[in-house]
């Protein structure tokens, strides 16, 4: 197995040899193409490093020089001994095919010691979300001095907030709050049948719960400013945009200010798209808006059916208004669609309308105050419109790359994202970036927190660990919650093949559900598997009650190189929903129902 | 000039919360919780004692015509009470001692950060 793991990663570096060839010998090349060069002979991957890292440019020779190569050698080996001997310990090896894993850490990290250079700081961080925070406060920790520009643009409607970035002031903090809400409406509801004698004709008040949630947000900024004042990161809340590499300009409230550092980490994330229609910045809003929305939302168009236009969508049922989702083309775009079309349709039986295949063309104010939507069904070529309070945008979030003057520092952009190597590095060596900015990883907070730190610690404080992306755990906070971690049944099959993936499932009852009577219909497990061999288990999906905290430990374990039969051998909690995963026998291949029977047993 | 108060006890305290609300509710309100002073003025609690001073003296940072309300919680035994109406009060949800809070706002500094000069000029100053 690791032979093939290897020739798939030589496909890779070989497209980066041809790149560089003319400066790599011939030699190199046809090492490249023995699949036993790596494991026999650690010379020529060690020259191999090094053509990886002359391909990234000339600046990293020197760095190169200092490093002792015995030591990568050293490094190498270990890394193949751990990941392929038998411990003997039934402990499966740490080589999940689909982590380019042993790839990343093959390559050495690169030493760039940060020389004390004549410049106002060591490191600038322009933006203070959760990858600028977490990346300033762990360089200042060890010993850097550093800066952090943080700055809101209002949005069209002039909703504005304070330092924390998109996480804690309008995204995962008051996105959960106002989950939570829903939630507990729905609980009040199901607490009569569980003997309370309580009002059924419970209704939100928005503006408090709106009132709840900001002053929550608010607390954390203020925590998040105390933090940076304690730890001795400067806060600058200014708008900043590269004069050189060495030198940016920060737009503050009375004029402008320049500052030059050694280092600079773009941390500047994302915000949400406005299509391009009539009507679309005029009257209508997005997730930038609603957590603050002044009054109540009502009867809601949401347009777009990713996690994000679907997490509203969910709770602004919960709160009882009317939302409708208006779908391009699929729902949850990137995730498992088995998955992503039973929350579509859990959604659906909660009496969320899905206007499918459907593109909004215009928005217009009525006299009365609602807003005129007129949409096309894309297939039919049929126009329709429907009358909404509010229009919400949730088609998609847009890297905030066009006021940092890039050109001026030399980065270069990929559509509006900024891509960067396995080390955050952009394309000028002392330019980093973590979080939503970056090209092609997820937007999350913890992996944006995560990279911030580590990216730090290699900076100042000779780590040598990089960043893992694969296998991040995440989840849709919809009515009916929906996690996962790992591959996607499309993407493992696509990866290994159909005939080489198991992928087992089975619905089952929450316990809770059977008194209130509540609809089990999509509570749905599936773990997408190796077929054969030790059985590695690729994916977990879990759609049901407290997805978030059911799928966190499976990530750990799923990291840590999970197979079917552990699962299989590990005793579940009952009676909880996440002991479904461990009762999991059905496969798809056999074609045997998955629904359970009547009783929990 | 900041205008200082100093008063004694829940009831003292919730009585001049409300005068300042109603009587001036445009300028900011500071308030700063310690633990009672026995008879040859020292607390029983230590990092009161360590705050007062550095509170004290950030005070010429906070706005003109901003309000200083120092309220002694009381005895030790009183405040270790877990239904001690301080710890009760939506708007004071005391849970360490000294606490300096802007009244109905998000700036709260508790414990040793009380003691943090940079810390509580940044409470003094903070316009957010």
């Amino acid at each position: 197995m690791s032979l093939t793991l290897w020739n798939s990663r030589f496909s890779v570096t070989l497209v980066r040899q041809h790149a560089t060839i003319l400066m790599s010998s011939t030699t190199k090349t046809s090492a490249a193409n023995s699949s036993h060069y790596i494991l026999n002979n650690f010379q020529s991957q060690q020259r191999r490093n090094q053509t990886t890292i002359m391909d990234k440019g000339a600046r990293r020779t020197s760095q190169q020089s200092g490093r002792n190569p015995g030591k990568t050698l050293q490094t190498g080996r270990n890394s193949l001994e751990s990941s392929t001997s038998d411990t003997g310990l039934n402990v499966p090896p740490f080589n999940h095919p689909h982590c380019d894993r042993q790839a990343m850490y093959q390559q050495p990290v690169r030493k760039v010691k940060p020389v004390r250079g004549n410049y106002d700081y060591d490191l600038v961080v322009i933006g203070g979300g959760s990858g600028g925070l977490s990346c300033a406060k762990e360089a200042v920790a060890h010993g850097a001095r550093v800066a952090c520009l943080d700055f809101v643009k209002p949005t069209p409607l002039g909703t504005k907030w304070g330092v924390g970035g998109t996480c804690v002031n309008v995204g995962c903090i008051p996105k959960k709050l106002m989950h939570q809400a829903a939630l507990l409406g729905e609980a009040v509801h199901e607490a009569a049948a569980y003997g309370w004698n309580v009002d059924d004709k419970i209704k939100p008040d928005w503006s408090k719960l709106v009132t709840a949630v900001q002053n929550h947000i608010k607390s954390v900024n203020w925590v998040t400013r105390v933090d940076l004042r304690d730890k001795k990161v400067e806060y600058i809340n200014g708008l900043g945009s590269f004069v050189d590499s060495h030198t940016i300009s920060a737009k503050l409230k009375g004029g402008e200010r320049t500052i030059t550092a050694q280092t600079f980490v773009i941390a500047v994330g994302g915000r949400p798209r406005y299509p391009n229609i009539p009507g679309a910045v005029e009257y209508g809003i997005t997730s930038d808006d609603l957590f603050s929305l002044d009054h109540e939302p009502g009867k809601t168009l949401v347009v777009g059916a990713g996690y994000i236009g679907l997490e509203c969508a969910g709770f602004l049922k919960g709160l009882g208004y009317e939302p409708t989702v208006m779908v391009r083309s699929i729902v949850l775009r990137g995730f498992d669609q088995q998955m992503a079309n039973l929350v579509a349709a859990a959604m659906e039986e909660r009496g969320i309308p899905f206007l499918r295949k459907t593109v909004p063309l215009s928005v217009e104010k009525q006299s009365d105050g609602r807003l005129l939507v007129k949409y096309e069904n894309t297939e039919t070529g049929e126009v329709d419109s429907d009358v909404f309070d509010t229009v919400l945008w949730a088609i998609g979030r847009k890297g905030l790359v066009d006021d940092l003057n890039l050109d001026n520092a030399g980065v270069l952009t990929h559509k509006d994202k900024i891509q960067v190597d396995c080390e955050e590095t952009t394309n000028v060596p002392h330019i980093y970036a973590v979080g939503d900015i970056i090209y092609g990883k997820p937007e999350l907070t913890p992996v944006a927190v995560l990279a911030g730190r580590l990216l730090a610690r290699r900076l100042y404080a000779d780590s040598e660990l990089r960043m893992d992306y694969v296998d991040v755990a995440t989840t849709v906070f919809t009515p009916l919650e929906y996690a996962c971690v790992g591959l996607s049944e499309e993407d493992a099959i696509k990866l290994y093949g159909a005939e080489e993936i198991e992928v087992f499932h089975g619905y089952y009852k929450p316990t809770e559900f059977f008194i209130p009577q509540k609809s089990v219909r999509y509570c749905y497990v599936k773990a997408v598997a190796q077929r054969n061999g030790e059985q590695r288990v690729y994916g977990l999906h879990y759609l049901g009650p407290v997805a978030g905290e059911v799928i966190q430990g499976f990530a750990a374990a799923l990291k840590s190189g999970l197979t079917i039969p552990t699962l299989m051998n590990t005793v579940g909690i009952h009676p909880t929903t996440a002991e479904e995963f461990t009762r999991l026998s059905i496969t798809k291949r056999s074609g045997l129902d998955p629904t359970p029977a009547s009783c929990c047993s | 000039m900041v205008i200082t108060h100093n008063v004694k006890g829940y009831e003292e305290f919730s009585k001049k919360m409300e005068e300042l609300e109603t009587g001036d509710g445009n300028n900011q309100v500071h308030v700063l919780f310690s633990g009672g002073k026995d008879e040859n003025g020292e607390s029983w609690c230590p990092y009161c004692v360590k705050a007062e001073p550095v509170i004290h003296d950030a005070l010429k940072k906070a706005p003109e015509n901003s309000h200083f309300v120092h309220v002694d919680v009381g005895e030790r035994s009183y405040w270790k009470d877990l239904n001690c109406p301080f710890r009760k009060d939506p708007n004071t949800h005391l849970i360490f001692l000294p606490t300096l809070l802007r009244w109905k706002s998000p700036q709260r500094l508790d414990g040793e950060r009380c003691s943090n000069k940079d810390l509580v000029e940044m409470m003094f100053e903070d316009e957010e």
